[in-house]
């Protein structure tokens, strides 16, 4: 009987004659449980071993499309608004100085001002200037012209003169 | 102290070196391995897993997870960490497993049918004849097993079922030996006590 060889084989005990039946019971009734298996166990349970064990097949993972993370498009919509709003600041026309007592900020601002209107006169002038001389330039060359083209015809006047004269 | 024991001669070693072998091929894939392994333990591990649920499908269905788990983990990096103790090992797995399905079908709990239970004490249609027969005891010593502690139940179960030796159940229940052979007992007695009042 399997009970008793598990007994034995442990360390030589058997139960007593009024557990033997019930022992010699519960080996019939373990074997009934083991005879219950169906027809198809073994090769159900070979079938999912082998499936277990086979290789796993080979994949090649694709990388995934880079995109830019919700974080760097906001950064970038924040660096375009930013921009765009110096943009229209800077396009604004300036607001005229607040009379009286500038502070010095102000201060900086009006020499700043000033300089620059200083250059901006300056090169009226030099432009004014450079328009002087070539309107003199071209007025010489004219009474140049005349007086080239003045001699040329009293030269003219002189030669036949004398040639009527003459005849 | 345990009562009415006899002393037997001892057995030689429950665990051949050829199981290590077999184990070991299996580890490498070896079919005719697996064959032999499952054709030696799938029926046992089978009658665990049915006399705890009374479900032949659900028994069968346990006995692959056991059987792929002890693959995964023999062909697994991990490995066989139990040499010498296979037995235990794979019992432990069918056991965790079983009470896995117990708890799950405690949380979706239906009630059992009342002829459930008439069929198992074979109080239905069966006459007084089949009552005394081997088959009516059978019957009813399952309903007296229902009504054991599940730690008596498992030591049965594991011993009657499983066909596991007592020092591998000690193993696998971490226990003295001594102390799992004086609750065999206890369960035994416990049991004979049960059949005595029901008829």
């Amino acid at each position: 009987m399997n009970n008793m060889n598990n007994y034995e084989q442990f360390d030589g005990y058997l139960p007593g004659s009024q557990e033997a039946e019930l022992n010699s019971l519960l080996d019939e009734l373990g074997r009934q449980d083991r005879a219950s298996a169906p027809a198809g166990l073994e090769a159900g349970v070979l079938d999912a071993v082998g499936r277990a064990m086979a290789p796993m097949p080979i994949t090649i993972r694709q990388p995934a499309p880079r995109r830019f993370p919700a974080i760097a498009r906001f950064a970038v919509a924040a660096a375009i608004l930013c921009a765009a709003s110096v943009s229209v600041v800077m396009m604004r026309p300036s607001a005229p100085l607040p009379a009286g007592n500038p502070g010095p900020g102000n201060m900086l601002a009006v020499s700043l001002e000033a300089d620059v209107e200083s250059l901006l006169a300056l090169d009226e002038i030099e432009h004014d200037l450079e328009q002087s001389v070539a309107a003199w330039s071209l007025r010489a060359q004219a009474v140049d012209a005349d007086l080239n083209s003045g001699w040329v015809a009293l030269d003219l006047m002189d030669s036949s003169v004398d040639q009527n004269g003459a005849l | 102290m345990i009562p009415a024991l006899t002393m037997q001669p001892p057995r030689p070693t429950e665990q051949p070196e050829s199981l290590g072998a077999l184990i070991a091929s299996a580890a490498k894939g070896d079919e005719q391995a697996w064959v032999d392994l499952v054709g030696l333990y799938a029926k046992r591990v089978f009658a665990m897993a049915r006399s705890r649920l009374h479900d032949e499908e659900l028994a069968e269905e346990i006995t692959q997870s056991v059987f792929v788990t002890v693959a995964t983990k023999l062909n697994g990096n991990e490995g066989y960490a139990e040499m010498g103790r296979f037995e235990p090992w794979l019992f432990r797995i069918t056991m965790n497993r079983v009470r896995d399905m117990c708890r799950k079908r405690t949380r979706h709990a239906s009630p059992t049918a009342p002829e459930h239970f008439a069929r198992l004490e074979g109080t239905d249609d069966e006459s007084l004849e089949e009552r005394d027969s081997q088959a009516g005891q059978i019957g009813r010593l399952r309903s007296v097993l229902e009504q054991l502690s599940e730690r008596d139940r498992e030591i049965i179960e594991l011993r009657h079922h499983g066909q596991l030796s007592f020092k591998q159940i000690a193993e696998l229940l971490d226990q003295p030996v001594g102390t799992l052979l004086a609750r065999h007992h206890r369960a035994l007695r416990k049991m004979r006590t049960l059949i005595e009042e029901a008829s």
